[in-house]
């Protein structure tokens, strides 16, 4: 299945994330990671649901260590949602039912 | 995406099943519960050795089996085995386990037809696995409240209407799934916690939900074994288990809050210092080595069960052939 979230390292992490108009959703994952392997159906899964309120992106942790940094990822799959490129909450379900309830919540 | 199982090929299905039989017979395949290829290492996931690749997106493509399909089939044979220290062994661990659940690596691959086009076959497996996680054989399903009961008959009536060709309105389903995380939140009972996390995070459309089923179920065995162990622990680790699993669901709710966003677990326990002990407590070495041995006989306890789940699977192949 082709993937419905956007791929962002550092080049485009500006127009993708900085600059959208939406509030973004940010995974930070790797590839070896199989915790965020069996995450990621889940928030293909919500991007078509939320996409008038939100963009949801992938971040390699590995490819990207900066922004690793700039969100002080200590773990993985962490998931964030961005503002203008800075976050404004950590998200903790792991689910689709728990993450669609926590959105609901956040999300204007 | 519609595809043959074997891509229609008899002779790749001859050729995989022979590379994985010699493989899988002589223990060097780790079932795990994702996609793992490291060939240079000698180290292959069953899936992954399907395939030959770690690559998600290239392995029904090869291989024209669904993804969620054969990582599911893993799963169940996860779920069933154990890793055992071996310094002998190339990766230091040797996997034990019931013929029975071993059996299945290769039993699911021969009961796969050239002929079948397989994209629906865990969609039709939720609703046969709801039910059955609900039956009375099944261990600590007495603890399971009325309430979450209710709300899986219901996600089994509509993914039922759905295979049936009928469209569930999103508005039915939301209703379905209030009535889930509001089941699920009620639940009290620390034995009936994987049947209450299972119930909630199911309530979705069929269509689409398929390959989210493998993590979910991974989750519900993985919590089951544990719930199954504590019932073999001594009235004093029962309670020291049963804290930690109430604290656990504390923990996890007070990572939503606003007030510990991006505070470290570390952090916020700090300020649940009842949660903090109990986690404690349940993390001392003594205790954990008592959990490791329980969990060893529980396993035995779940052989039936995923058996059970393993030879439905099978059903559904063989009644497409």
């Amino acid at each position: 299945m082709a993937s419905t979230i956007i791929a962002v390292d550092e080049d485009n992490f500006e127009a993708e994330v900085v600059n959208s108009a939406l509030p973004v959703l940010i995974d930070f994952w790797a590839p070896w990671c199989a915790p965020c392997r069996a995450l990621l159906p889940a928030l293909e899964a919500l991007a078509p649901m939320y996409s008038d309120a939100l963009k949801i992106v992938k971040i390699d942790i590995d490819a990207s260590p900066a922004l690793k940094a700039k969100f002080n990822v200590q773990s993985i799959p962490q998931l964030y949602l961005a503002s203008a490129g800075a976050p404004i909450a950590r998200l903790v379900s792991r689910t689709r039912t728990q993450l669609a309830a926590e959105l609901d919540d956040i999300l204007p | 995406m519609s595809v043959r199982a074997f891509l229609g090929d008899a002779a790749l299905k001859a050729a995989t099943l022979d590379r994985v039989r010699i493989r899988w017979e002589a223990r060097q395949i780790m079932p795990l519960i994702y996609m793992k290829w490291s060939p240079d290492r000698g180290f292959a996931s069953l899936t992954g050795t399907i395939g030959e690749t770690g690559d998600p997106e290239a392995f029904t493509g090869r291989t024209g089996i669904p993804l969620e399909l054969a990582l599911l089939c893993e799963t169940l044979i996860n779920a069933g085995i154990s890793f055992v220290d071996d310094p002998e062994a190339p990766f230091g661990t040797t996997l034990s386990g019931d013929d029975r659940i071993l059996a299945f690596g290769i039993e699911w691959l021969e009961a796969l037809d050239v002929a079948h086009e397989l994209s629906s076959v865990v969609s039709r497996f939720l609703p046969v696995f709801l039910s059955g996680m609900m039956s009375d054989d099944i261990p600590l399903v007495q603890h399971v409240s009325p309430e979450v009961r209710a709300a899986a008959d219901d996600i089994v009536a509509l993914w039922t209407r759905e295979l049936q060709g009928e469209a569930v309105s999103r508005q039915e389903w939301r209703a379905v799934r209030a009535g889930a995380l509001c089941a699920s939140e009620a639940s009290s009972e620390p034995a009936a916690y994987p049947f209450a996390e299972l119930v909630e995070s199911l309530p979705w459309s069929i269509s689409g939900f398929a390959p989210e089923f493998p993590a979910i179920c991974h989750s519900f065995l993985h919590g089951l074994l544990q719930a199954l162990a504590a019932e073999l622990l001594s009235p004093q680790d029962r309670a020291i288990w049963a804290k930690a699993a109430n604290g656990a669901r504390t923990l996890a709710r007070a990572r939503g809050e606003q007030r510990f966003a991006g505070a470290s677990d570390e952090a916020i326990l700090s300020h649940l210092p009842d949660v903090e002990r109990a986690m404690f407590e349940n993390s001392q070495p003594a205790v954990m080595s008592r959990m490791s041995a329980a969990k060893n006989s529980a396993r035995r306890l779940m052989t039936r069960m995923l058996r059970q789940q393993m030879d439905q699977i099978l059903g559904l192949l063989r009644s497409d052939s």
